[in-house]
């Protein structure tokens, strides 16, 4: 089992994946090179946002992906923003189709959207939400939209928010971990790649209908982990 | 002149550089804060040395080669009397007291192809293994015997490191420090191409003796100046033509680089043209006008260059067929694509050691991303730390 993955962002993808890949399906190990690859190895390359992740570096993957020939999975990671899931995964697949990029037969492919975005997701541990906190921004933000009883993929911007859903989203978990008092920036997001964050995060997806879209992520995990298996 | 290897250590601010191979052309890359800078800044103080300051705590070796061939190598130490500051810059300080207290060399050594020709302990000199007068203890022996013939090249080929900070270039060679009393006399000095090339004149000068000396490749400068910016319709370094009444007789006769664009009726003087344009005009003229083995340490390359000026910037630089060496740094993806990975080296720093890699070692080049994408993929390049 190989697997080829593009992710969107430039620090907190390539540092958060890892870890929690290295949790979920310890099999497999990661190679600092596309080429490297043999049995259970995977690759993680950052796309460096979006759209240059479509528009520059989706070809490339593809053919070198093509060229190495033992890759079982391309897995592309990426925010929805303000998009809904599907529209997001519609638009890579007619891209692929109109650019003419042709994956090999034996390299299936898979899309990961990050609704909003990946920091939504971390969202979705209850343990590091405070109702009453102390700073006033994250107070107004938790008024605006509680994400502990509201599932925080389904949560927008307030009106006066001058950065986009995404920077909110991001905002928002930024208070609450120094709230907390967990270490965290998208360069160094130390704190949410611990184990005990991730399971936090499971949990919610199981007793609850919230953060779908990291469901669909753990739920391929373990598929793969099945694979490997067998 | 050309310098393949260089390695330095700054005693007193307890950083150094490890063994830095060096090509033609060679791209520092590397996150912000590694030291690029500071190994550009380094090559510099080599520069000082040779014209016999004292740095305190300073270590070095260099190898380089002139243009006549000859290969040098040049290596030695400066005493550590602690926290550099009160050492700086004093070197044109006439109290004795203060001179005697620089300072000292502990180690140096000059080879010329292999062989020692000068060989120095903390209290004695053997130039060509005979003891010298004794001289100087504070001073190189490159800058002490710069008149020795076995030395003089070294000397003359380390005179051709050439800084350019573009974080500040367009306003600090505006001014000219340049007295025109005796412009004819200077004029009769610069006739040629090659004295104009040779001269230590500011390049807007250079460029002002060109023009007059030599038009055709004035004019091959100014065409490649106008490919790059369309709109420009003609160039000229000369005075200003000023209705003024107050200016002082001294800028009268000054000369100053000056563009004339297409539908506009006046001149634009050296003080008004956009930083971009005049850092192209002034790097595309140094590409010309500097002296026959120039080593140009380019720092941020980027800087004020516009995506018009960039690509053909450094096109220019790598078609450039004089005997230059060129060690830039910069982040954009645009140069560092457009300079073969093999000329990059990569630029870490782990506490006070500064590193450079070959990028070969990363396994850059197999896949079909493009080098800069490839570049960005690396730890090393994100934290700027080895990754041990």
């Amino acid at each position: 089992m190989n697997i080829y993955f593009l992710v969107e962002g430039k620090h907190t993808e390539k540092k958060v994946y890892p870890k929690w890949l290295s949790i979920l399906i310890p099999e497999l190990t990661r190679v600092d090179s596309f080429d490297l690859v043999e049995q259970n190895n995977y690759y993680i390359f950052s796309g460096n946002g979006y759209p240059s992740l479509l528009n520059n570096h989706l070809r490339n993957c593809i053919e070198d992906i093509n060229a190495i020939g033992i890759y079982n999975y391309f897995v592309i990671c990426l925010d929805s923003d303000d998009q809904d899931i599907s529209n997001c995964e519609q638009e890579i697949i007619e891209f692929i189709q109109k650019e003419n990029i042709i994956l090999n037969e034996n390299t299936k492919f898979e899309i990961i959207v990050q609704s909003k975005c990946f920091e939504t997701w971390f969202l979705g541990n209850r343990k590091i939400f405070k109702s009453n906190p102390k700073n006033d921004f994250l107070r107004d933000c938790v008024t605006f939209f509680n994400v502990k009883r509201n599932d925080p993929e389904l949560m927008e911007k307030p009106n006066n928010f001058d950065g986009s859903t995404s920077i909110f989203h991001s905002t928002y978990l930024q208070e609450l971990l120094k709230e907390r008092n967990v270490s965290y920036s998208k360069r160094n997001p130390q704190g949410v790649t611990e184990k005990y964050f991730l399971n936090e995060l499971i949990k919610r997806t199981e007793d609850s209908t919230h953060i779908q879209s990291f469901k669909y992520f753990i739920d391929f995990c373990l598929e793969i982990s099945t694979q490997i298996k067998q | 002149m050309k310098i393949s290897k260089f390695k330095f250590e700054d005693k007193s601010l307890e950083w150094r550089l490890e063994e830095l191979s060096i090509n033609r052309l060679t791209l520092l890359v590397g996150a912000s804060g590694v030291g690029k800078t500071q190994i550009l800044r380094a090559l510099m103080q080599l520069k000082r040395i040779t014209e016999g300051a004292s740095l305190n705590g300073i270590a070095w070796l260099v190898e380089f080669e002139t243009l006549d061939n000859k290969k040098y190598t040049w290596q030695g130490e400066f005493e550590n009397k602690g926290i550099a500051i009160f050492f700086e810059d004093g070197e044109n300080d006439e109290d004795e007291e203060i001179k005697k207290n620089r300072p000292k060399i502990v180690f140096e050594k000059l080879s010329l192809n292999g062989k020692v020709i000068v060989n120095r302990t903390a209290d004695q000199i053997l130039f060509n293994e005979k003891p010298t007068v004794k001289l100087s203890l504070q001073e190189s022996i490159i800058s002490l015997l710069k008149e020795e013939d076995l030395v003089k090249p070294a000397y003359d080929g380390l005179r051709k490191l050439h800084f350019s900070d573009q974080s500040n270039s367009v306003n600090a060679s505006r001014g000219f420090s340049f007295s025109f009393l005796n412009a004819s006399s200077l004029a009769k000095k610069y006739q040629t191409l090659s004295k104009i090339q040779e001269s230590e004149l500011e390049t807007p000068l250079k460029l002002f003796f060109l023009s007059k000396v030599d038009k055709k490749t004035f004019t091959t400068i100014k065409q490649r100046f106008i490919d790059i910016f369309p709109q420009v319709e003609d160039v000229k370094v000369a005075p200003l033509e000023t209705k003024e009444k107050d200016m002082p007789d001294l800028l009268k006769d000054y000369p100053f680089v000056q563009i004339k664009e297409k539908s506009v009726k006046n001149w634009i003087s050296q003080n008004r043209i956009s930083s971009g344009m005049y850092r192209t005009l002034i790097q595309l003229s140094e590409l010309y006008l500097c002296s026959e083995g120039t080593i140009f340490l380019i720092d941020e390359f980027e800087n004020s260059l516009g995506i018009n000026c960039i690509n053909e910037l450094t096109n220019d630089i790598l078609a450039s067929r004089r005997q230059i060496q060129f060690i830039l740094t910069s982040h954009h993806p645009y140069i560092i694509d457009a300079i073969s990975f093999n000329d990059w080296k990569l630029v870490t720093r782990n506490a006070g050691v500064i590193k450079t890699h070959d990028i070969s070692k990363f396994n850059i080049g197999k896949s079909k991303h493009s080098a800069f994408m490839q570049l960005v993929q690396l730890e090393e390049y994100q934290t700027g730390s080895e990754q041990i």
